[in-house]
């Protein structure tokens, strides 16, 4: 009894006793061709609770599991160093897991398995002298474009060593912008005192490859299967910053002590540009000099969420006595109206900042039979209304407040307001299509962006991206009506449709579309290579 | 320019409307080979604290040369760093900062600072083939004794990477051991199918410099200052291993619940972050432990529960085959109370009861202050046994003897199955304080030194009265409160790990060297004292 418990495995086991098991062979090799060794191969039963068996491949790069119960199991390599290879379109054909059947008493032979070596990067990261900069921090990133702006997400760390090396390993294919940071100890954030006599303070800074401030001109990286891109050197250099410091305090003017304050407009990777106030509300952050920023404080639960910005204009000399004023933020409720009876049990009503970036999307609770809505947590600024979870057919008409239309412009929240009027219209545009290959070839899994047109390129919210299914064909949807210009990608494509630089070098190679109320337009789409 | 400083000045301006300044200038040099370091950063930082002085700094020119120019007058502490040097924090007696004081217009010149160069440790990490191990991780071990038990700190550690190299960096001098541990996919499980015909499973362990699985036939690495030790290559092999079973069971043989359990090498302890063999026991208080190679362990359960049994231990010796069946008894924590004596003068309010624990698996367990009445509480004690001692004695006096239901536990310690209440903790006046003086060989003086003293052999278990004291700038030490007896007192130069003393190995190798002490009761004593080297 006890060893069932242990050894949920046996259970499999136990089954075998009453069915003669198989048994499953094969080989693991890389997608260059050459068999390898030390894989760990699992099978994984079908059946929940039920531990997978584990064996390891030989020198050939053959394995064999010598008994298995009957039955359906997903089996699956594994090796450090290696990745899955069906992740990219190009090797889908070459997965490093499969579905397999063992029948009873029987012997599944010639199972292959395929893995893709990792890439690496590596590189020197010294000061301006030419001396290595021991502990400092390199980040392979991807650059996401959200609202035309770039956003970092951090993908693989390292540190350099003595000798000022680093090396970053396990990349799986793709374009990366390398960020260089500064060692703790010497990061802006501990930038000792001024040197006697000079104005303001100097330190190392975070620099995007090839050592530029900015991540947006940056120069990405392209990393392939098992290739190793050497020399990706930094030499960091200390720039002039200077200390804002300043405190968090509530609508009384009272400090808050768990507020986090977060920098943005700041070309830092993320991590640098949050601190938390400390008990009095005291905050301290360090910037480059010379720019404006917006300080956003945050504090508080779920429940009870308060948040508060404050622009700065920041010169060559530390900025004191900086408040950011928090407060519970304002609330928006509104009626809407519809066209007949749509079902709004998922819909909620969002509100999307057209001059903010922010990390919280403002929503209603579900509307369901309401006609009437709230929204919560709208940090004052301009928005966008939207719906989460349309009605099928259905479109936002119009947004009025107080006499206006602002569908096109969007509502200027500054504190609360009431009286917002959404009207839905039955007949929601939509176009189906199909994504190819410039031979003709139908592409799954491929990217399609839906953009608007260039007088309108600012409405951040009329972007919209797709995936093609299993054939290529694609469905353009929860769109209002209006012309746009439809591109498709190849799934692996890190096109990325937000930025504007990179919009402007694929101008003419989509296609216009026209979305009519009620009218399904239809479109073949030849994926840009 | 002044104007600039403001804020530095700010603490200052209430004392003076124009204030003076004087200058501060000083050297900055490579411990190990005396050369000058350029680019090193010079820190004036102004005692007392201020929130709202941050310090000056400057940088080392390149005969490593600093000048800060205008320092207002007042007390200052002088630090340095450089990329590529231990920061001073970890090596807090070498490196203290130096105290400086500025007077008005006075040039202070010649401030050396000597800082110590990083070590760093390098080599491969390879598998029986000769392929990289990539993914192990290689850890620094330094070995220290805590209440006799030999003890392995992590000093650091580096991941090997796909060409199986690593690079530990910034290391201080020491001496160390290397554990390497495979990455986790090769790790030890129930669910990986043995190899036909082969008889026991074999897995990668933790394997120590240059490849033995057992800390106590590693190499010690000699890490000498500022260099780099190359080619410390490790071969990782896989070895057989065995699966241990078992159930925590409380008194009655049933099985406890949500209880930790842990297999550790019985010869030594590990920093709890190296413990990787950890299991959670089912509802019924089963476990299992894989990938454990030969040798002696001692298995330890630990109840996450507020209430019940809190603690067991089994010792065990590993072979070739799995065991099964194990029982580890639990029992419930037991309460210590009694009442602290020592004649009519002494305040014993600020006085603790501490149960040393003198079976290894336990730790230090400590009472409230007694308080007024005198009396003292410790709870959630494993059962076990333990030495009984006061702490935070009033000076001079010492404990004297502990006795419970009649008898006297103060040597051979009071043994716990269930709570003891009653017990007597006396202490008395006639703790001697100490004094001395360490030199070197040549009779110089040696600040910063320490000494430590070492019970005789009979006491030898009583880690209450291992006692070290640092030596001051006059080389002179004090150890005060010492209960009467026969010591032997060992001094060292600066940075030494004393807690060797508690090694009887290291003890008997320099015992010839130990100066001999006699405490008799309440008679003060001077000393002299010879480093060992």
């Amino acid at each position: 009894m006890m060893r069932r418990i242990l050894f949920p495995l046996l259970f499999a086991f136990a089954c075998a006793a009453q069915q003669p098991p198989g048994s499953v062979r094969g080989v693991v090799a890389s997608v260059t061709g050459e068999p390898l060794r030390k894989v760990q191969v699992s099978i994984r039963p079908e059946v929940r609770g039920v531990l997978p068996l584990i064996v390891e491949t030989d020198a050939s790069g053959a394995f064999t599991f010598p008994v298995v119960p009957p039955g359906k199991y997903r089996i699956a390599a594994k090796r450090i160093g290696f990745l899955e290879p069906e992740t990219l379109a190009r090797y889908r054909s070459q997965p490093s897991s499969r579905e397999i059947t063992v029948a009873t008493g029987a012997t599944l032979d010639g199972v292959t398995l395929t893995l893709m070596p990792h890439g690496v990067i590596s590189g020197r990261v010294t000061d301006q002298d030419g001396d290595p900069v021991l502990w400092a921090q390199i980040e392979a990133m991807k650059i996401v474009y959200k609202r035309g702006r770039a956003l970092t997400h951090g993908k693989a760390t390292t540190m350099v060593n003595d000798l000022g090396e680093y090396r970053i390993v396990g990349l799986a294919p793709g374009r990366y912008t390398i960020v260089a940071s500064p060692p703790h100890d010497l990061s802006p954030m501990n930038a000792r005192a001024r040197v006697a006599g000079q104005e303001s303070a100097v330190s190392f800074v975070p620099l995007y490859f090839p050592g530029v401030l900015e991540p947006s001109a940056a120069t990405p990286v392209q990393v392939e299967p098992g290739q190793e891109l050497r020399g990706i050197d930094f030499r960091l250099r200390k720039e002039p910053i200077v200390n804002i410091r300043g405190h968090v305090v509530d609508g009384g003017g009272n400090p808050v002590s768990d507020a986090l304050v977060t920098l943005w407009n700041s070309p830092f990777p993320s991590g640098a540009n949050v601190t938390s106030a400390a008990a009095d509300g005291s905050f301290l952050i360090a910037v480059l000099a010379s720019r404006s920023y917006t300080l956003v404080g945050g504090s508080g639960g779920r429940e009870s969420r308060s948040f508060g910005a404050t622009p700065v204009q920041v010169g060559t000399r530390d900025l004191d006595n900086v408040v950011v004023r928090i407060a519970q933020s304002p609330v928006v409720s509104g009626a809407l109206r519809a066209e007949g009876t749509p079902d709004l049990s998922k819909t909620r009503i969002a509100m999307e900042g057209i001059d903010t970036l922010q990390d919280i999307l403002p929503v209603s609770e579900p509307l369901g039979r309401s006609a009437t809505f709230r929204v919560t947590e709208v940090i004052p600024g301009t928005y966008r209304v939207g719906l989460l979870n349309p009605p099928e057919d259905y479109y936002i008409k119009s947004v009025r407040w107080n006499g206006q239309d602002l569908t096109d412009k969007g509502l200027l929240v500054t504190t609360g307001l009431s009286g917002l009027e959404l009207t839905l219209a039955k007949g929601a545009p939509m176009a189906r299509g199909v994504l190819v290959a410039s031979d003709g070839a139908k592409i799954a899994g491929g990217r399609i962006a839906v953009v608007p047109p260039p007088d309108r390129r600012e409405r951040w919210d009329l972007y919209k991206e797709y995936t093609a299914d299993q054939d290529g064909s694609f469905t353009i949807r929860q769109l209002p009506p209006g012309d746009y210009e439809v591109f498709g990608f190849t799934p692996d494509s890190d096109a990325q449709v937000e930025n504007p630089a990179y919009l402007q070098q694929i101008a003419g190679k989509g296609k216009p579309i026209q979305l009519k109320p009620g009218e399904q337009a239809s479109v073949e789409l030849q994926a840009i290579e | 320019m002044i104007r600039l400083w403001t804020f530095l000045l700010a603490a200052l301006a209430c004392t003076a409307q124009e204030p003076a300044a004087g200058s501060v200038r000083g050297s900055v040099r490579n411990s190990v080979t005396g050369e000058p370091l350029r680019k090193a950063e010079v820190t004036l930082r102004s005692v007392p604290a201020n929130v709202d002085t941050r310090p000056f700094a400057v940088e080392t020119d390149a005969s490593g040369q600093f000048h800060f120019p205008s320092v207002p007058t007042g007390s200052y502490l002088l630090t340095a760093r450089r990329i590529g040097f231990l920061p001073a924090e970890n090596v807090p007696r070498r490196q203290a900062p130096k105290a400086v004081t500025v007077a008005a217009g006075q040039e202070v010149d010649g401030v050396a600072i000597e800082l110590i160069p990083n070590s760093v440790i390098s080599g491969r990490v390879t598998d029986e083939d000769g392929e990289a191990m990539f993914g192990a991780t290689v850890t620094l071990l330094e070995q220290k004794f805590l209440r006799g038990r030999r003890v392995l700190y992590s000093r650091g550690s580096a991941a090997v990477n796909d060409l199986g190299e690593y690079r530990i960096p910034a290391l201080p001098a020491g001496r160390y051991l290397l554990v390497i541990t495979a990455a986790a996919e090769f790790g030890p499980s129930p669910i990986r199918v043995r190899t036909p015909g082969q008889e026991s499973a074999r897995s990668y362990v933790p394997m120590y410099f240059p490849g033995v699985i057992d800390a106590a036939s590693a190499t010690v690495l000699e890490l000498p200052p500022g260099q780099e030790l190359r080619g410390i290559d490790v071969t990782l092999r896989r070895v057989p291993v065995v699966s241990v079973r078992g159930r925590a069971v409380d008194v009655s043989g049933n099985g406890i619940p949500n209880v930790n359990v842990l297999i550790t090498s019985a010869e030594h302890a590990f920093a709890s972050s190296l413990v990787r063999n950890v299991a959670n026991a089912g509802a019924d208080g089963s476990f299992l432990l894989t990938g454990i190679a030969a040798g002696p362990y001692a298995v330890i359960a630990t109840s996450v529960a507020r209430e019940g049994p809190s603690s067991g231990v089994l010792n065990i010796q590993v072979g070739s085959r799995d065991l099964d069946d194990l029982l580890i008894r639990m029992l419930p924590p037991v309460r210590v109370a009694g009442s602290l004596k020592a004649g009519d003068v002494a305040d014993l309010a600020k006085v603790r009861v501490v149960l040393d624990a003198m079976d290894t698996y336990s730790d230090l367990r400590s009472s409230d202050p007694a308080g007024q009445g005198n009396t003292f509480l410790v709870n959630n004690v494993p059962p076990g046994r333990y030495r009984v001692r006061a702490e935070g004695v009033p000076d001079g006096f010492y404990t004297r003897s502990v006795m419970w239901n009649g008898d006297d536990v103060t040597d051979k310690g009071l043994t716990l199955s269930t709570s003891a209440t009653a017990v007597e903790v006396t202490l008395a006046r006639g703790a001697s304080t100490v004094k001395g003086k360490l030199s070197s060989a040549d009779g110089s003086p040696v600040p910063g030194g320490s000494v430590g003293l070492v019970p005789p052999d009979e006491k030898r278990e009583d880690w209450g009265l291992y006692k070290t004291a640092i030596v001051g700038v006059n080389g002179e030490f004090t150890i005060r409160n010492l209960p009467p007896g026969e010591y032997a007192v060992f001094g060292y130069r600066p940075g030494a790990d004393l807690t060797a003393l508690q090694d009887p190995e290291y003890v008997r190798q320099v015992s010839a060297k130990a100066t001999k002490l006699k405490v008799s009761e309440g008679q003060a004593d001077t000393i002299s004292v010879t480093t060992i080297d």
